[in-house]
């Protein structure tokens, strides 16, 4: 379970206090890069992007619907996703999301600094265990 | 990045702004789809569908509003929402509307037209290269009482040589009159000037066309007597001269021009348009010389001929004024030995400063005074605002009773405020607009760079700050009390004792705030008052009134004497026998009217030379001056017709250069030192009372008087007739004569002298006029404020007074009540009015004549003229109390 090991450090390291059993309250930065690296891929609308997030993280990352979509919005209002109202695949009009070019760039330095982050807390870990 | 940002983020937020509906719409698509499709989901994997409506429904709980937050436009929905409130409430009551914004119009007009003329003439950088590195390099000659000494050829080039380290390059220039001859014939008078060959170059003018003046065109030419401008000389045209007089002609390159009959010099080139000399009035050099000349000079040390009044420097890159000053006063003693004795000193003027320099002060006293007069109308409009507040006490209370919040009750206030203030500051624009055009009709001609007064956007930026910082004084204050209503009190006392809470005090100091400042104007135009009064009584040494006065001048060479004495007696003769003429007379200069130079000066002063007339004006004058000009004669005699003869060593000196020269004596026929190296002396035939020759609020200088045949050089006179009746009746008769005697003589600048007078008068009247006004509308200001908060109070404590009269209260007593308590908040307001006005009337000092900036009189005056006026303002409310009936009184609530 290598991912719920990261997510419980990933937790306390951002929340502090942050409980496991409540996975959906996931940290508003957190949440940004994972919904930039998901709209990295391929452009999506809301519901997609709530299933490709359960997807992904083997439904541990159960991000709740009332939280995805500010956060989404957010990320349109900083001007790092656009969106767009096209014809979903059941027909219906929905609205789509896309990674905007300084979105990219802003994905890329998010998870530069995550990498930092969780290399330094994985070396911290190590040091524990031993 | 934060750029590129923008071009996705401004859309968007403009979009949530006001496509509002279609954001809003679109949001509840988005969420209604992800609805439908968990629906649709469930329905698929066999779940009941209404359980996973219901779910999902619970999930998106809040979604909405959260989402509605992300576009962070809350603070300007609200806003636009306060906004459209105020405007809703202002609307209700127009009187207090208007009359708020009009008061602020007044204020913010009044500030933004001054400041027009503060930009124009002082803030606005003179339209050279670089300007701010320009300076004036004077010659202090502190001996001789002479700030600006004349350089000769050799003392330029030491100088210029001597301070490479301190300037870029160093150029003269030198004002003159010349004559050239039109194609029929008849003669053109034109404004010349004299320039060193990089001058151009130096303030960076630009040459339309043709080509600017090299280092070659300054070598000097053989000089002949009597020609004043070398031959091979060049010159170069001013653009205007060059349409007017060859109508924009490219033929003109090349040809050379006629000067007094002689040949002149050879024309290269034509400055661009609009180019202009920048020199304060008092250096009486023209701004806009018709033709520039290249000035033949070499390094001369035998022959140090006095070369130009004007010399400009360009400071170096990095080096600042004092550091330049600091170099140069190390560096004079070594620029040459010779030529600077212990008692000169170079002295750096920037250019821009020394163009101003006069009329600094004064531009920014009345600053200071139309700032007064806008935060006098701030503070009226808060005391209205507070008015209203106490008026609307109960709607506040019941708002924030039922939960309004501190900070939505502040902004609302507040929008309230930033509403008055755009309107006022739209028609303070507007005012401002009239008074700039007002102003250039009053304006005084020597006002430096007045033609460029304009509202432009400086302007409007500074009646748009004044706007801003207006709501900042009399917004906040009524905003933040009005939004903290003592809800309990209010509502259980029904707003009875409302008028003596924080308000109240808030209230009177707003009035205090507004008595003091408009005190502190009443005081500035009282004190200008007596200034103009002075000015007009003035004892000038000469009656300026029934006299015209003209200019003649005549294409002549230097050193003729034939016939030019006959010339000017025939004249005289001629102007004397007009019917109506009293009598006659011409000088060099005329008082008021210009002409005059500290030439007297130009000499070093003789050690121990006890009765000299160095370092006093000199002036050369026709028999017949002082009586025509009726200047009393204190002892001796003056000049007689005999006396105009070339080769009389006479002098006629005023009381104050006697006093100076012959402390303990009588001057009458005593020798006198006078600055010609061929006649020295001068015997003094008499003594007259002192005239003031520059300006009637200059006292001036000593003067010493030569009769015209002392140097008997030329025939460029000023004239003087004493005329029996209006003067300017005389102008076209003394024409006619002077057209008969001689067609080539020149008549300008004929005006009655009280022309002068009323020029010179201009300033101070401009001044007085301008404090006059704002402390007009800042008394009647303080007083609207004063009525105002009386008033209120009246109605707030009607009550009370119903009480006090039923206990026996005469309607006399009450009207004291109220009476005593305007007039003692005036009292406080006078009394902080007058220790502001004490440290702040110093300002005015350039502006007063005969008057002390702390003078006691005016103090005195003004004090009592205020309470008179606080009494006015407090007699309609002390009636309206005196006259309540107290059963009436007592059952209003």
């Amino acid at each position: 379970m290598p991912l719920r090991t990261d997510c419980s450090i990933m937790f306390s390291v951002t929340e502090g206090i942050q409980k496991m059993s409540k996975p959906s309250d996931l940290v508003q930065g957190t949440l940004d890069i994972l919904l930039l690296k998901i709209l990295a891929l391929e452009p999506l609308h809301g519901w997609a992007i709530s299933q490709r997030l359960k997807q992904v993280s083997a439904n541990i990352l159960q991000v709740s619907d009332g939280s995805l979509y500010p956060a989404l919005h957010k990320l349109e209002q900083e001007g790092w996703i656009s969106a767009e109202w096209k014809t979903s695949e059941l027909g219906r009009r929905a609205k789509f999301y896309t990674l905007t070019r300084i979105g990219r760039r802003e994905l890329a330095k998010q998870a530069a600094d995550w990498d930092r982050l969780s290399k330094a807390i994985s070396h911290v870990m190590r040091l524990n265990e031993i | 990045m934060r750029l590129e940002q923008w071009i996705y983020t401004i859309p968007l937020r403009l979009r949530s702004l006001f496509r509002r509906n279609r954001v809003e719409q679109e949001l509840d698509d988005e969420l209604r789809f992800h609805l439908d499709r968990e629906v649709h989901e469930a329905a698929a994997r066999g779940k009941a569908p209404d359980e996973a409506r219901q779910r999902m429904l619970r999930d998106l709980h809040g979604a909405e509003e959260a989402c509605r937050d992300m576009r962070h436009t809350n603070i300007i929905d609200s806003l636009i929402k306060d906004l459209t409130y105020a405007g809703r409430t202002l609307r209700r009551s127009p009187i207090f509307a208007a009359t708020a914004a009009l008061t602020l119009a007044l204020g913010i007009g009044a500030s933004t037209a001054i400041f027009s003329v503060t930009d124009a003439v002082l803030l606005r950088p003179l339209p050279y290269r670089d300007s701010d590195r320009l300076a004036l390099v004077f010659w202090n000659y502190r001996a001789a009482n002479v700030e600006n000494f004349l350089y000769s050829n050799a003392d330029f080039f030491d100088l210029r040589a001597g301070t490479k380290t301190i300037f870029e390059d160093i150029g003269g220039v030198a004002g003159f009159r010349a004559f050239v001859t039109r194609e029929d014939g008849s003669a053109e008078q034109i404004s010349k000037a004299l320039v060193t060959t990089k001058f151009f170059r130096l303030l960076g003018a630009k040459i339309a066309f043709g080509r600017d003046f090299t280092d070659a065109d300054g070598v000097p030419q053989p000089a002949e007597p009597g020609v004043l401008i070398p031959p091979g000389s060049v010159a170069i045209l001013s653009y205007e001269y060059w349409q007017r007089r060859y109508g924009g002609s490219n033929a003109v390159l090349g040809q050379e021009m006629r000067y007094s009959g002689q040949r002149g010099p050879r024309i290269v080139g034509v400055l661009a348009p609009g180019f202009k000399l920048f020199f304060p009035p008092a250096a009486r050099t023209d701004a806009s010389p018709d033709v520039w000349v290249a000035n033949n000079i070499g390094y001369d040390a035998a022959h140090r001929n006095l070369l130009t009044v004007g010399v400009i420097g360009r400071l170096r890159n990095g080096l600042t004024l004092t550091q330049a000053q600091d170099q140069l006063d190390a560096l004079r003693s070594e620029i040459r030995k010779s030529s600077f004795d212990p008692t000169e000193r170079l002295r750096l003027k920037p250019m821009q400063r020394y163009l101003v320099e006069e009329v600094r002060p004064a531009i920014f006293a009345l600053l200071g005074a139309a700032i007064f007069l806008l935060l006098i109308a701030c503070a009226n409009v808060a005391n209205l605002l507070l008015v209203r507040a106490s008026l609307r006490e109960r709607e506040l209370a019941v708002r924030a009773a039922l939960g309004g919040s501190w900070w939505r009750l502040v902004t609302q206030m507040l929008a309230e405020a930033v509403l008055l203030s755009s309107l006022g500051t739209l028609a303070g624009a507007v005012f401002a607009w009239l008074g700039i055009r007002g102003l250039l009709l009053i304006a005084p001609a020597n006002l430096p760079r007045i033609e460029s007064l304009a509202m432009d956007w400086r302007v409007l930026a500074f009646a748009a700050a004044a706007g801003l910082c207006a709501v900042c004084i009399f917004g906040v204050a009524p905003a933040l009390r009005a939004a903290r209503p003592d809800v309990v009190q209010i509502l259980r006392g029904g707003g009875r004792t409302a008028g003596l809470g924080a308000g109240h005090w808030l209230r009177n100091g707003a009035v205090i705030a507004e008595v003091a400042l408009s005190f502190v104007l009443l005081v500035g135009s009282g004190l200008m008052l007596r200034s103009f009064f002075e000015l007009r009584r003035v004892n000038p040494g000469y009656d300026p009134h029934g006299l015209l006065t003209f200019f003649t001048t005549r294409d002549w060479p230097f050193t003729r004497q034939n016939g030019r004495i006959e010339l000017l007696r025939e004249i005289h003769a001629r102007l004397r026998a007009l019917p109506g003429v009293e009598n006659v007379s011409e000088a060099l200069a005329l008082p008021l009217g210009g002409g005059f130079r500290a030439t007297n000066s130009a000499t070093r002063p003789q050690a121990t030379t006890l009765a000299s007339s160095e370092g006093a004006d000199f002036e050369q004058v026709w028999s017949g001056y002082f009586e025509t000009l009726r200047t009393p004669l204190l002892a001796g005699r003056t000049f007689t017709e005999e006396d105009n003869a070339l080769g009389r060593n006479l002098a006629v000196i005023d009381q104050l250069l006697a006093a100076r020269a012959f402390p303990n004596e009588s001057a009458v026929r005593k020798r006198i030192r006078v600055p010609d190296p061929a006649n020295p002396w001068a015997e003094v035939i008499g003594i007259v009372a002192h005239q003031r020759l520059f300006s009637l609020a200059d006292p001036g200088r000593e003067t010493i008087y030569f009769s015209d045949g002392f140097w008997g050089i030329g025939v460029s006179r000023y004239w003087m007739v004493r005329t029996a009746a209006d003067p300017a009746k005389y102008a076209a008769a003394v024409r006619a004569e002077i057209a008969k005697v001689d067609r080539q003589v020149v008549v300008s600048k004929m005006q009655p002298m009280d022309a002068l007078v009323d020029q010179d008068q201009a300033g101070t009247r401009l001044s007085l006029v301008l404090i006059g006004i704002f402390a007009l509308i800042a008394v009647l200001l303080a007083s609207v404020g004063l009525y105002g908060v009386l008033a209120t109070v009246v109605r707030q404590r009607t009550a009370e007074i119903g009480v006090r009269m039923a206990v026996g209260a005469t309607p006399a007593s009450i009207f004291k009540l109220v009476v005593s308590q305007g007039l003692y908040l005036s009292a406080v307001g006078v009394a902080i009015g007058l220790l502001a006005a004490l440290g702040l009337t110093r300002w005015m000092t350039s502006m007063l004549i005969e008057v002390k900036p702390a003078d006691p009189s005016t103090f005195a005056v003004m004090t009592l003229l205020f309470l008179l006026v606080a009494a006015v303002a407090s007699w309609a409310p002390a009636a309206r109390a005196a006259s309540l009936d107290a059963n009436t009184a007592l059952r209003e609530e």
